[in-house]
C-alpha cells in the first residue's frame, strides 16, 4: 500500500492529547495499518494489532538537526513530554508498589519541597496529608506550580532532593492511602 | 490581606480623582464630593490629604472646593478603561492603594471567586512585594508598575510556562515604544537596560489534572523610582533613571496590555513557536552568550543554544554537550 494522506495536521509540542488523537485516527481510519511520527527526540509509532490499536514512544538517539527557533515560519519544535500514559517517563524507575498513590510531575522544572529557602517542607516522610494539601513546588522559567497530594494518606517516600530537576512524569511522592 | 474597610477606601479614592478628573475646569466643593460619596466631610479630607500625600496636585481647601493641577499617573480603573485597547486584558480591574503583594491577591482572588480571564490586578504600593526564593521586591509607592494579570488559557500545563516568557516579551516592546529605551530579556524573562533590572516577573499556575485553571502573572516594573537600597543598586534601575525624565505608569500598562493581548492570541493560533521565536528576537541571551546558571544544586557553564520548548534554555558546554536549564539565575555573562 502507497502513502497514505490524513487530513491531519501535527502540532508542533505533542502532548499526551495529541497521540490519543493519533491512536483514534488510525482507528477509524480502515487503510492505516502503522503510523509513525518523530518529534524532538521522541518517537511515536501507533500500529493496528486485529482490532486494536497499540501505541509505543521511544526517545530518538539524534534530536533534529534544524535550530527549533531559527525560522519564524517553521514552528519551533517542542519535545513532547513522554507520554506518560505511553512510555514510562524512566526507564530507571522502579516497578510501583501496588496500593502505593504516586504523585509525579505535571511539567520539566525544579522540585522545591518548601515554599521559600528557610522555609520547613510542606511534608515529611511520616507526615500524614489530605488530598489536596500542597506538598511541594515545581519552578519552570519562574511560573510556580504548587503540586497537590493526590490522595489522603501517609507520605512513605521522596524520590527527589530538593533544588533538583524533575522530569514531566516523574515521581515525587509516594503516598499509602488511608 | 486587604480588609473589606481597605477595599471600600481604594474605591472611595478612585471615586475622588475620577471625579476631580471629569471637572477639572471648576473647583469641586468638598460638600458635594462628600455627599456624592457618601462619606463623612471629615473622611473626605482625609482622603484628599492622602492623595496629596501620593504626590497627587490637588488645589483649593473644603470650602473653596477642590481642583486638580495636573492629571495625576495613578490608575483609576474606569479611566483606564475608557483607554484600553484590549478586548480582555484588564477590562476587570482590582485597582488597590496599598496591598501585601499583587500576586497574592490574586491567588486569593483565584481560590475564593472566578475572576474572568484578563483580570488585572494593579497596586499603587506593595507591603510585601515579592520575587522568586522569597525575595522582595521594591515597591515604592507610586513609582513603579505593580501588576498581576489573571490568564485562563485553555492549554495543557506543559505549555504554561509559555506564558511568562510571552510577557516578559511584551513588556520588553512595550518599554522600549514608550521610552525609545533599548531594554533586553534575560532568560528567562528580566528585562535589562544596560545591564541592570527594571521589571521582574514571577507567575503561579493553578492547575486541575493536567488542564490550566489559570495562571497568575507577577510583573513589577520600575518606571519611576529615583533610587535603590544600597544592596540592590549595582543591579537594578528604573526606566526614569536610565532616560533623564519621568514616565507615565498608565502609557506604559495600556500599551503593555495590548502587545500582550496580541502576543497571546498568535500563541493560541500558532502554538509555542510564536512565543519562543519573539523571545529570541528579543534577548541577546538567546544565542551565542557565554554565561553562567545556578540552579539551586549546580551551576552550568557554557553557551547559549536558543531554547527548548516550553522555554528552557539550551547551554552548550565546553566539552560539547548540551544542558538544558528550566529554572535558576543567569548569575554572569560576557
Amino acid at each position: 500500500m502507497g502513502a497514505v494522506r490524513i487530513g491531519y495536521t501535527l502540532p508542533a509540542a505533542m502532548n499526551f492529547e495529541d497521540i490519543k488523537e493519533l491512536v483514534r485516527i488510525v482507528a477509524g481510519e480502515a487503510s492505516l495499518d502503522e503510523v509513525e511520527v518523530e518529534r524532538s527526540g521522541v518517537r511515536v509509532r501507533i500500529k493496528r494489532s486485529g482490532a486494536s490499536v497499540e501505541a509505543a514512544a521511544e526517545p530518538v538517539a539524534s534530536p533534529p538537526a534544524a535550530d527549533p527557533v531559527s525560522d519564524a515560519d517553521a514552528p519551533a519544535s517542542t519535545p513532547a513530554p513522554p507520554p506518560a500514559a505511553v512510555a514510562p517517563p524512566s526507564e530507571a524507575a522502579p516497578p510501583e508498589e501496588p496500593g502505593l498513590a504516586y504523585v509525579t510531575s505535571p511539567i520539566v522544572g525544579t522540585f522545591y519541597r518548601s515554599p521559600s529557602p528557610d522555609a520547613d517542607p510542606f511534608v515529611s516522610i511520616g507526615d500524614t496529608v489530605a488530598k489536596g494539601d500542597i506538598v511541594c513546588i515545581i519552578e519552570a522559567m519562574k511560573l510556580m506550580n504548587e503540586i497537590e497530594a493526590e490522595a489522603s494518606g501517609e507520605i512513605v517516600s521522596v524520590f527527589v532532593e530538593n533544588n533538583h530537576p524533575v522530569e514531566y512524569g516523574e515521581r515525587l511522592f509516594a503516598i499509602r492511602p488511608r | 490581606m486587604v480588609s473589606a474597610a481597605a477595599r471600600q477606601t481604594d474605591r472611595h479614592l478612585d471615586q475622588v480623582l475620577l471625579f476631580l478628573t471629569r471637572n477639572r475646569t471648576v473647583p469641586v466643593s468638598g460638600e458635594k464630593l462628600a455627599r456624592d460619596l457618601g462619606v463623612s466631610h471629615s473622611r473626605m479630607f482625609r482622603m484628599i490629604d492622602r492623595l496629596r500625600g501620593m504626590g497627587v496636585e490637588i488645589q483649593g481647601e473644603p470650602f473653596t472646593g477642590f481642583r486638580l493641577m495636573r492629571l495625576p499617573d495613578v490608575i483609576v480603573p474606569d479611566l483606564l478603561r475608557e483607554r484600553l485597547r484590549t478586548r480582555e486584558f484588564g477590562r476587570e480591574i482590582h485597582h488597590l492603594y496599598t496591598v501585601d503583594s499583587t500576586n497574592a491577591f490574586a491567588e486569593r482572588l483565584v481560590s475564593g471567586q472566578d475572576p474572568p480571564h484578563g483580570t488585572l490586578v494593579v497596586a499603587e504600593e506593595q507591603t510585601a512585594g515579592r520575587g522568586r526564593l522569597g525575595r522582595r521586591w521594591i515597591s515604592h509607592p507610586g513609582a513603579g508598575l505593580y501588576m498581576t494579570l489573571v490568564l485562563r488559557p485553555e492549554i495543557p500545563i506543559s505549555m504554561a510556562p509559555l506564558m511568562t516568557l510571552g510577557a516578559a516579551v511584551a513588556a520588553h516592546e512595550s518599554i522600549e515604544r514608550v521610552t525609545g529605551l533599548d531594554v533586553d530579556v534575560k532568560w528567562p524573562n528580566d528585562l535589562l537596560v544596560g545591564g541592570r533590572k527594571v521589571s521582574g516577573i514571577l507567575c503561579e499556575l493553578q492547575a486541575e489534572l493536567d488542564r490550566v485553571s489559570s495562571i497568575t502573572i507577577g510583573i513589577g516594573i520600575n518606571v519611576n523610582h529615583t533610587e535603590f537600597p544600597d544592596e540592590i543598586a549595582p543591579i537594578a534601575t528604573s526606566l526614569s533613571i536610565e532616560t533623564g525624565r519621568r514616565h507615565s505608569r498608565i502609557e506604559v500598562l495600556l500599551d503593555f496590555l495590548a502587545t500582550f493581548e496580541r502576543l497571546y492570541g498568535e500563541f493560541l493560533a500558532g502554538g509555542p513557536g510564536v512565543v519562543m521565536n519573539a523571545w529570541t528576537r528579543a534577548s541577546s541571551f538567546a544565542s551565542g552568550r557565554r554565561l553562567e546558571v545556578h540552579d539551586g544544586f549546580r551551576t552550568i557553564r557554557g553557551a547559549t543554544d536558543g531554547l527548548e520548548a516550553p522555554g528552557g534554555l539550551r547551554i552548550r558546554q565546553a566539552d560539547g554537550s548540551v544542558e538544558v536549564v528550566y529554572s535558576g539565575d543567569v548569575i554572569s555573562w560576557e
